[in-house]
C-alpha cells in the first residue's frame, strides 16, 4: 500500500466538517516557503467554500499522512483568517498558515 | 432579560463510553441560533467511562475550563503537561496558536463527571499554557467562590484559574434558604447553571438540576436554595 493523505477542514468549535478528501473529490496542493504554508484548493462545493470563508477564524486544518506499513502522521495547521480566500470564477479556495504542530497519536494515550 | 433552559432542552447524548448534554452548538448538535453567549461558546456536561476518552487533538484560540464534579480526569498536551484532577480541581487550558491535548477518565473502576466550558479568548494568538488549580470545597458554602477569573487576585495562585478573558467563574452551595447576592454590573451578562439541588432567582425563577439562564439587564441577583443546592454562576462581558 502506498503513502496515503487525507485533507479535512473543519470547524474548530463545533467539529463541522467543511471538507474531506476521503468523502469527497478534493484537490489540494501544499506549498511551503519562509515559514509559511500556502494551500490552494479545488474541486469544493462552492457551499463548503463559502462555509470556510465565513469561518476563517476558525478552522482546523489538518493534513493526515499513513506511510506505507507505517502509523499516520497528523499535520494541524494555524490558518491566518485573513488569508482565506475564494475565487468563484475559478473555483479556488486558497488560505495560509503561518505555523504547524505535526504530532503522532498513538505517542499519547489512546487515540 | 431572563432566558431559562431547561435541562431537557439540551441536546443529550449516549455514546457508551460518553455520554451528555450540550448547551450550545457541538458535535452533532448544530443550531445556528444557539452558538455563543457573548465569548461562551461551550458548556459541555460530560460523564466519561472508566479508562475511557478523547485522543491527541488539537485546539486553537480557545480557554478551555474543565470543572470535575466526581471522579478523575486525565490531561495529557504537547508541551509536556500532565495532571490528574478530581472534585475540587479546575484544569484550564489557553489553546492559543495551538495545542495538541488528550483528556480521559484516569481510573479504570469509576466514571468520571466533568463540565466543560469554552470562552473566546481577549487576543488571537496567544502562548499555549495550561495549569490545574484546586480550591478548598469547604468554602464553597454559602458564597460564591471564584474558581476561574481573568485578573490574577493576589494570593489566589495554585487555587483560582487565570483566564485570558473578562470574566469570573463562581461555583457556590447553598443550604435552603440561604441566599447570597450578585450585582451584575452593566452591559454584563451571566451564564447560571445549577449542577444539583434548586435555586430560586430574584424571588420569582426557579431552577433545578442542570437547568441553565443565560441573564442581561438584570442589575442585582438574589440566589436563594430551596433545597440544598450546588451551582455555577460565570460573570461575563
Amino acid at each position: 500500500m502506498a503513502q496515503q493523505e487525507t485533507w479535512l477542514i473543519k470547524h474548530a468549535v463545533t467539529g463541522r466538517s467543511f471538507a474531506d478528501s476521503r468523502k469527497q473529490i478534493l484537490v489540494c496542493r501544499m506549498e511551503s516557503a519562509d515559514g509559511v504554508f500556502r494551500f490552494t484548493l479545488q474541486e469544493l462545493p462552492r457551499e463548503a467554500a463559502e462555509e470556510i470563508v465565513r469561518y476563517s477564524g476558525e478552522l482546523n486544518v489538518f493534513r493526515f499522512v499513513t506511510p506505507e506499513n507505517g502509523a499516520v502522521v497528523k499535520h494541524w495547521y494555524y490558518v491566518a483568517p485573513e488569508s482565506v480566500q475564494y475565487d468563484d470564477q475559478t473555483g479556488e479556495l486558497r488560505l495560509e498558515a503561518g505555523s504547524k504542530i505535526e504530532y503522532h497519536p498513538e505517542e499519547y494515550w489512546g487515540d | 432579560m431572563f432566558t431559562i433552559y431547561p435541562a431537557a432542552s439540551r441536546f443529550s447524548f449516549d455514546k457508551g463510553w460518553l455520554r451528555g448534554s450540550h448547551s450550545f452548538s457541538f458535535a452533532e448538535y448544530q443550531d445556528e441560533n444557539n452558538t455563543e453567549f457573548g465569548p461562551m461558546r461551550v458548556c459541555n456536561d460530560d460523564v466519561i467511562a472508566p479508562g475511557r476518552g478523547f485522543g491527541a487533538h488539537p485546539h486553537s484560540d480557545m480557554e478551555i475550563v474543565s470543572i470535575v464534579l466526581y471522579g478523575e480526569l486525565r490531561h495529557e498536551d504537547n508541551r509536556g503537561h500532565v495532571a490528574v484532577t478530581n472534585f475540587g480541581g479546575i484544569q484550564r487550558m489557553s489553546a492559543g496558536h495551538g495545542i495538541i491535548h488528550t483528556e480521559h477518565n484516569a481510573s479504570q473502576t469509576e466514571d468520571v463527571s466533568l463540565l466543560q466550558l469554552w470562552f473566546s479568548p481577549h487576543t488571537r494568538g496567544l502562548e499555549p499554557s495550561y495549569e490545574a488549580t484546586a480550591f478548598n470545597p469547604e468554602r464553597l458554602h454559602g458564597q460564591l467562590l471564584p474558581v476561574v477569573a481573568g485578573e490574577r487576585v493576589p494570593g489566589t495562585e495554585g487555587e483560582v484559574a487565570a483566564i485570558h478573558q473578562d470574566l469570573t467563574i463562581y461555583l457556590s452551595k447553598l443550604q435552603p434558604g440561604e441566599r447570597v447576592e450578585f450585582a451584575q454590573s452593566e452591559g454584563r451578562r451571566v451564564f447560571l447553571f445549577v449542577i444539583e439541588g434548586s435555586l430560586r432567582v430574584n424571588g420569582e425563577y426557579m431552577l433545578n438540576g442542570r437547568d441553565s439562564a443565560r441573564i442581561e439587564q438584570e442589575p442585582k441577583l438574589s440566589l436563594e436554595a430551596q433545597e440544598p443546592v450546588f451551582y455555577m454562576l460565570i460573570d461575563l462581558p
